[in-house]
């Protein structure tokens, strides 16, 4: 058995000596979708790993954290307070997003070095030994924490910023941080680190962002709450919403793309199997008719298989290493700017994602083989080749009522749907549903073609021919319509984002100016020509259901916020929150409140006012794209009563038109620093900019499975030129020319182009409205309209067609020398 | 019609130079059909493919019609093939995807010749008018030869080239068939060559040559 078994093996691996090509295909079918599905892995095993360490900052942990119960930021001397009242393991943080003076966004972290409690000791208790061990040991922490100072950055970062040693950082206001050192430490992601003696003097403030803690025993905790608890909040971070529970969505959609490049590998892979073991028939009968038995021929196949596949699952995952080294930074910002989650740029390997790369290749090449396996040892050549004449089969339209099927399925499931992996479970019904529907709407398509054509032979002839062509494209053709309905889901719902976030700008920030020192008053601005409104604004943070809630004080004329901008209300609401009520407050919500902590239109929320407890009862929801934090509206004199010590954060300055330059320098004579505000117009180009940066992860894995689609069609166009040499070299022996040769030949190729297309279309509008009523609001908590803008569709199309266009090039290229050579033997056949 | 003039053809195989043609000269005037016989292996379908413009020759002339065809470029060539010679296959090659008509029709709709009525009286001379809307694969080997046959004739071209167009009948359907290819190539006055083992079938044309070591014997 072992001797026949070799022998079949030499006999059959004889076949990619001769054809190299189809063992290339194999090849690059699995490293592709091997590569993709891993780096895919292993960027949500590096960000799952940085969550694991969200609650430690530089090594420390950080489970409890203190913030003020009325300002954003906590004052240096209620630290000092905390400290001499013998919460010595208590460490300051400030922790900044920011944009540099070219727009990159930089997260800046800043703690006092001597306060932290490392290892369990502080500093100050009198054991050095574990600082001396620590990062900081040695002189490290005198140059960091001694004038002129360090600014430690991550190389990962460095690179991002293009920063090298010793280089200013310059911030967009012009501030600048101390020189940039190229140096990282534990659970410091992508945050450049600053001494908090740096981070004061640099941002010239006495306030830091929170104090953070390690465990407090619950004595701690008590005399926490009866010697602070007025000023100070103490709260658990382990209790707050879990950031890998937040970025489930991200990361399912991240893993679905991967999926989908695997299934689209596993596509090509099945058409190279396909073909080799359907050219390999002949020599598969000739060694069952010298004796060797079915069991050794599969066994010979079984063992071809596992070198493909751990050459596949080996060379997937050396790929994967440059892929998601490229791809993470994408994912880092997406995490950052939705999530405001703090994410390594740099990816993370272990060897458990080899062995799932190695089970996802065997996988791959299993589904791949069955059905080949099965005809090339049970079925005889000529049942084989027969079949593929045979269209439409019954087949095709058992699996057009599938697609039926699916579809009403995924009908049906819809209100049922509520977590995110159900979500996504929709989106596969409509994928398969799709592809199920395929092969018998070309062949209608393809019959409808003939008999419209009937006068005319030629047309007559490429339609025929579709039905001919179809059956060895119809994988690689699913392969692009699975990534075409993908990609159009995904671009309609980043561009309905795109969209929204644009118009709630041009809304939220329709002040042309922002002027950040709250210390100005009204009267500074009467009698400016310039000016047509100034409103001011005023922030107060607290928590709810683990999170923070922004409780904004708003001007009820101010441009910014009126009716339009409530999405669902009680009747009058903005007239009856305007007004205001004796007994309740009555608020605004951001929607996040709604689909995240389940509040509705008429529950009332207590929090924490200067008041005391205040119950607030929600009128309405609005639209608050981004924000990670809860957000309510207030009317701002109702705002100043109950926060009566809140600064105003700002004013928003509306300047009358073509008066922007007369306003700037109206700002400057009230004797504002440059600053000290901000044109809106920057504040928007940088909020679409980073906007774009954020969604660069989706365009790039989007492009990278369109290039696996084009891979299959190109093996596909390869492998279906090569069973039908013989009939072409017949075209040409007839004298056909080869301008008539490759419009009979190419046509049917853009004909099955056109319908996956047109079928990709509706299914793919169908994707994003489920992406973004089902998986957004489930995850992010927010809506939006599905805008379907034709601008980024049409785009995609002529990208495909230049793809597809592509493929038949480099195919046909081929073509010309092999069906001279054919010709040759046309007679001899 | 058809004249060769002192070609050379040879080619290697694994090391030993195989002469298709030595200094070989044949003629076959309008009209005349010849049966081209010989072992397996002496060349009769590379001869043909050189007659056909599908392979080259390394010295010598080819003229069909009085065209230098070993002169002409790939273009030139195929345009010539389209216009003025009719092949057939032992396998047939027949498009899968076309019906019977549009198969027989193929050469002369792409020569510009489609004469209708001329095909309806192929059709018919050949009995394969019921047929004209099958598609290959619902004929038997028989009835797809003569499909073959009337798309080589259907563009009336000057020569016909079959090769072993019996090969895959039996031998009741090899008669008839060649018996119907001879006819009709006559009554469109197309010279005719058929390659072929068989002397039944060398029977129904009008001379028989063998090639063997390069150059071609007249059979009596």
């Amino acid at each position: 058995m072992t001797r026949v078994t070799l022998v079949t093996l030499a006999t059959t691996l004889a076949f990619y000596r001769q054809n190299p090509l189809q063992a290339l295909f194999v090849l690059v079918g699995l490293v592709l979708g091997c590569g993709l599905y891993t780096s895919v892995a292993q960027i949500n095993a590096s960000a799952e790993a940085s969550y694991a360490e969200a609650d430690q900052i530089l090594g420390v942990s950080a489970q409890w954290r203190i913030t003020d119960r009325v300002s954003t930021e906590v004052a240096v001397s209620d630290y000092i307070r905390l400290r001499r009242a013998g919460f010595t393991r208590v460490y300051p943080v400030i922790e900044k997003r920011l944009a540099s003076e070219d727009g990159a966004l930089i997260s800046i972290i800043a703690t006092d070095l001597l306060a932290l409690p490392f290892i369990g000791v502080g500093v100050g208790s009198g054991d050095g030994s574990a600082f001396e061990n620590s990062p900081f040991g040695g002189d490290s922490w005198s140059r960091l924490t001694q004038p002129p100072y360090e600014a430690w950055v991550p190389s990962q970062t460095a690179a991002r910023l293009a920063v090298t040693g010793g280089q200013q950082i310059r911030l967009r206001e012009g501030k600048r941080l101390p020189p940039a050192v190229i140096r990282s430490q534990a659970q410091q992601r992508d945050q450049i680190f600053i001494d908090l003696g740096a981070a004061l003097s640099i941002f010239e403030t006495d306030r830091v962002s929170y104090l953070a803690a390690p465990p407090l025993t619950e004595t701690e905790q008590r005399r926490f709450a009866d010697q602070f608890g007025d000023r100070l909040m103490l709260s658990n971070q382990s209790k707050a919403l879990n950031l890998a529970q937040l970025t489930q969505s991200l990361h399912t959609n991240l893993t679905a793309l991967g999926l989908l490049s695997f299934v689209v590998g596993t596509f090509i892979v099945f058409n190279a199997v396909n073909f080799s073991l359907h050219a390999r028939q002949q020599t598969l009968r000739v060694l069952r008719d010298l004796g060797a038995v079915r069991q050794a021929i599969v066994a010979a196949i079984a063992i071809e298989s596992l070198v493909w596949a751990v050459t596949g699952a080996l060379l997937g995952t050396l790929l994967a290493q440059p892929l998601s080294a490229a791809l993470m930074p994408a994912v880092a910002a997406t995490m950052q700017n939705i999530y405001g989650a703090s994410v390594s740029s740099l990816p993370v390997f272990n060897t458990g994602l080899f062995w799932e790369a190695l089970l996802l290749a065997f996988t791959g090449l299993i589904l791949a083989l069955v059905l080949p396996l099965l005809r090339a040892t049970a079925i005889s050549s000529d049942e084989f080749s027969a079949r593929d004449k045979t269209l439409p089969s019954r087949h095709d339209f058992a699996l057009a009522g599938v697609g039926l099927a699916l579809l009403l399925l995924t009908y049906v499931c819809y209100p049922i749907a509520s977590s995110v992996v159900q979500g996504f479970a929709l989106l596969s019904l409509i994928l398969f549903a799709g592809v199920a529907l395929l092969p018998i709407i070309v062949l209608l398509v393809s019959a409808l073609g003939r008999t419209v054509t009937r006068q005319y032979w030629l047309a007559r002839w490429a339609f025929a021919d579709v039905s001919l062509q179809f059956p060895h494209l119809r994988l690689a053709m699913m392969a692009l319509l699975l990534t075409l309905i993908a990609n159009i889901g995904v671009t309609s719902l980043v561009g309905s984002f795109r969209l929204a976030l644009t118009e709630w700008l041009e809304t939220r920030l329709s002040a042309d100016f922002y002027v950040t020192a709250g210390g100005v008053e009204i009267e500074s601005f009467t009698g400016q020509d310039w000016i047509r409104a100034a409103h001011r604004r005023t922030i107060a943070e607290r928590s709810y259901a683990g999170r923070t809630i922004t409780v904004v004080g708003i001007d009820v004329d101010a441009p910014d916020f009126g009716p339009d901008n409530i999405i669902d209300s009680t009747p009058d609401a903005f007239a009856r929150w305007s007004v205001g009520d004796v007994g309740v407050d009555r608020v605004f919500a951001n929607e996040q409140l709604r689909y995240l902590a389940g509040v509705e239109i008429g529950d009332t929320l207590e929090l924490e006012t200067e008041l005391g407890l205040r119950p607030f009862e929600v009128l309405g929801f609005f639209h608050d794209y981004g924000n990670v934090n809860f957000s309510l509206h207030l009317p701002s004199e109702r705002f100043e009563q109950l926060y009566a010590s809140v600064e105003p954060q700002g004013w928003g300055i509306w300047v009358h038109q073509n008066k922007h330059a007369a306003a700037e320098l109206g700002l400057s004579q009230l004797g504002l620093q440059p600053t000290q505000w901000v044109s809106q117009r920057d504040v928007r180009t940088l909020s679409l900019a980073i906007f774009d940066r954020t969604f660069a992860i989706t365009g790039a894995l989007n492009a990278l499975t369109l290039l696996v689609a084009a891979v299959a069609i190109f093996s596909s166009l390869l492998a279906a030129y090569q069973f039908r040499r013989s009939e072409y070299a017949l075209w040409r022996s007839l004298g056909m020319s080869w301008f008539g040769f490759f419009t009979v030949l190419g046509f049917p190729m853009f004909l099955i182009t056109a319908v996956v297309m047109a079928v990709a279309l509706p299914l793919g509008i169908v994707l994003s409205w489920l992406l973004i009523h089902k998986i957004n609001v489930i995850s992010f908590g927010w809506t939006m309209p599905v805008i379907v803008a034709a601008e980024p569709i049409v785009f995609l199309f002529v990208v495909v067609v230049l793809v597809v266009l592509a493929a038949f090039v480099l195919a046909s290229t081929r073509q010309q020398a092999a069906v001279n050579k054919a010709l040759k033997n046309l007679a001899g056949e | 019609m058809l004249k060769l003039k002192q070609v050379d053809k040879s080619f290697r195989d694994r090391g030993d130079v195989i002469h298709v043609a030595r200094d070989l000269s044949w003629y076959l005037g309008s009209g005349e059909s010849a049966a081209l016989m010989g072992e397996s292996g002496a060349g009769k379908t590379t001869l043909m493919n050189i007659i056909a413009g599908l392979d080259t020759v390394d010295s010598g002339e080819v003229l069909v019609d009085d065209v230098r065809i070993d002169r002409l470029n790939q273009a030139e060539l195929t345009a010539f093939r389209r216009n003025h010679i009719g092949l057939i296959f032992q396998k047939f090659h027949l498009v899968p995807s076309l019906s019977a008509w549009d198969n027989a029709a193929l050469q002369a709709r792409l020569a510009g010749a489609f004469d209708i009525d001329f095909a309806h009286h192929l059709f018919d001379m050949l009995g394969i008018d019921h047929l004209a809307h099958r598609r290959p694969s619902q004929l038997s080997g028989g009835q797809q030869q003569r499909i073959a046959i009337a798309r080589a004739l259907m563009h009336q071209p000057q020569l016909v080239l079959a090769d072993e167009p019996t090969g895959n009948l039996d031998e009741a359907t090899s008669n008839t068939v060649i018996e119907l290819l001879v006819s009709a190539a006559l009554n469109a006055g197309a010279t005719l060559v058929v390659v072929t083992h068989s002397a039944s079938i060398a029977s129904h044309l009008s001379h028989s040559f063998r090639l063997g070591s390069g150059s071609l014997t007249s059979v009596i």
